[in-house]
């Protein structure tokens, strides 16, 4: 894990979320436990938009990148149709010749 | 006449389809070459199956854990996203592109792998079945055999030289993506990182936080159980996550050089001695063709 001042942000507020809930056993009043549940909450909430935020702009990455692919595979799909094309030439050669040989017996 | 003029064309065609399969043979796919497609797509195949089933099973983990917080009275989770930061769309939108890379992966290798030499040596058998009917065209079987082994070995020249202008051009194109690709998933399982695994890792860290205030509350004795149950399980998933997370980067890693490997195989021209024997072979089996034609 990197030093504490090299974490990035939500890393940062998840180890301060680890003290709060580190601090709950200890707690000596109500009040002080009412405090810590706020900001349990708040961090939270915090690093749940950070989540939320970095998800959704990952997946219009993701997004991009499945076309990317899926393009690439139309490629090969025409490539391995191509390639079954040179047996159909020899194909169409041979009917050629089945031509000229009919022509040839008229 | 008309025969003897037809047959001196195919015999000139033979011969410029000879010269030009043999420029395309040196364009053909070596061994080593062939052998970086298929640790690619192997590299590949972990690395998909990994990653697809991670994206799974963190949606689970979470809704088991967001489960165990409701019944801890946390009010942080909403029974209404009870799948917080993992929704179905997040999850399929992930398992969609690790598909995608596989289903590339697995087509690459069918394109350097499949055969063509069936439907070449029935083309060619018809090839030859079809001049035997031609008035004034007379051939030995022997002389039928090299021709349609010719005409195979032709056709199987300009196969290979097709499946090697496709893998280039395939590989070189999509290079950017994979490598996009990888780093979205590292990415997301990187442990220092803000995506996927902090908020799987919030959700863990909510869970100790839900034990932790159900113990400290005034009904600890009734939810001892629970908070048991809660702390188990946020520290085997804590566990399991951490270890997936450094098998996601090793095989991230490990793919980014079977990428990088492949992109420089695809577009090196190393020539081995088995690649120069089957050329020499082929050569021969053009010379013995031409000489058929050339003598009748």
């Amino acid at each position: 894990m990197p030093p504490n001042q090299d974490k990035t942000l939500g890393r940062r507020l998840l180890a301060t979320l680890e003290d709060v809930n580190a601090l709950i056993p200890k707690v000596k009043s109500p009040a002080q436990l009412t405090n810590l549940r706020e900001s349990r909450k708040k961090l939270l909430q915090q690093i749940g938009t950070l989540v939320d935020t970095n998800l959704d702009s990952a997946a219009v990455e993701y997004r991009e990148a499945t076309r990317g692919l899926q393009d690439a595979s139309t490629s090969i799909r025409n490539a391995l149709k191509e390639m079954e094309s040179v047996a159909k030439a020899i194909e169409l050669l041979a009917k050629a010749v089945d031509l000229v040989a009919k022509l040839v017996v008229a | 006449m008309f025969i003897r003029t037809w047959f001196r064309q195919t015999q000139l065609s033979m011969l410029y389809i000879t010269c030009v399969a043999t420029i395309f043979y040196g364009c053909g796919l070596s061994v080593q070459q062939r052998a970086a497609i298929e640790r690619f797509s192997v590299s590949t195949g972990e690395f998909a199956e990994l990653a697809s089933s991670e994206f799974v099973k963190s949606r689970t983990d979470v809704l088991e854990m967001n489960k165990l917080r409701l019944q801890l009275q946390d009010d942080t989770v909403k029974v209404t996203q009870i799948d917080e930061h993992f929704s179905v769309e997040r999850v399929k939108v992930r398992v969609e592109a690790v598909a995608a890379l596989k289903g590339y992966a697995d087509l690459l290798h069918v394109l350097v792998t499949t055969s063509q030499e069936l439907p070449l040596r029935n083309a060619a058998d018809s090839f030859v079945a079809s001049l035997r009917k031609v008035q004034g065209v007379s051939l030995s079987d022997e002389k039928a055999g090299a021709i349609a082994a010719a005409v195979q070995g032709v056709g199987g020249l300009i196969v290979e030289y097709m499946r090697a202008q496709a893998a280039r051009e395939v590989v070189n194109a999509v290079h950017p993506t994979i490598l996009q690709i990888l780093e979205l998933v590292r990415r997301d399982f990187d442990p220092a990182a803000d995506h996927w695994s902090l908020g799987y890792e919030k959700i863990i860290v909510g869970l100790e936080g839900a034990a932790g205030l159900a113990a400290a509350g005034p009904n600890a004795a009734g939810t001892a159980a629970l908070v048991g149950e809660a702390q188990v399980v946020a520290a085997q998933n804590r566990s399991r996550f951490r270890s997936v997370a450094e098998q996601v980067n090793n095989t991230a890693v490990s793919l980014r050089e079977a990428q990088v490997n492949l992109r420089y195989a695809v577009h090196t021209t190393d020539v081995t001695m088995e690649d120069i024997n089957s050329f020499a072979a082929k050569i021969d089996d053009f010379v013995k063709v031409y000489r058929i034609l050339r003598d009748r």
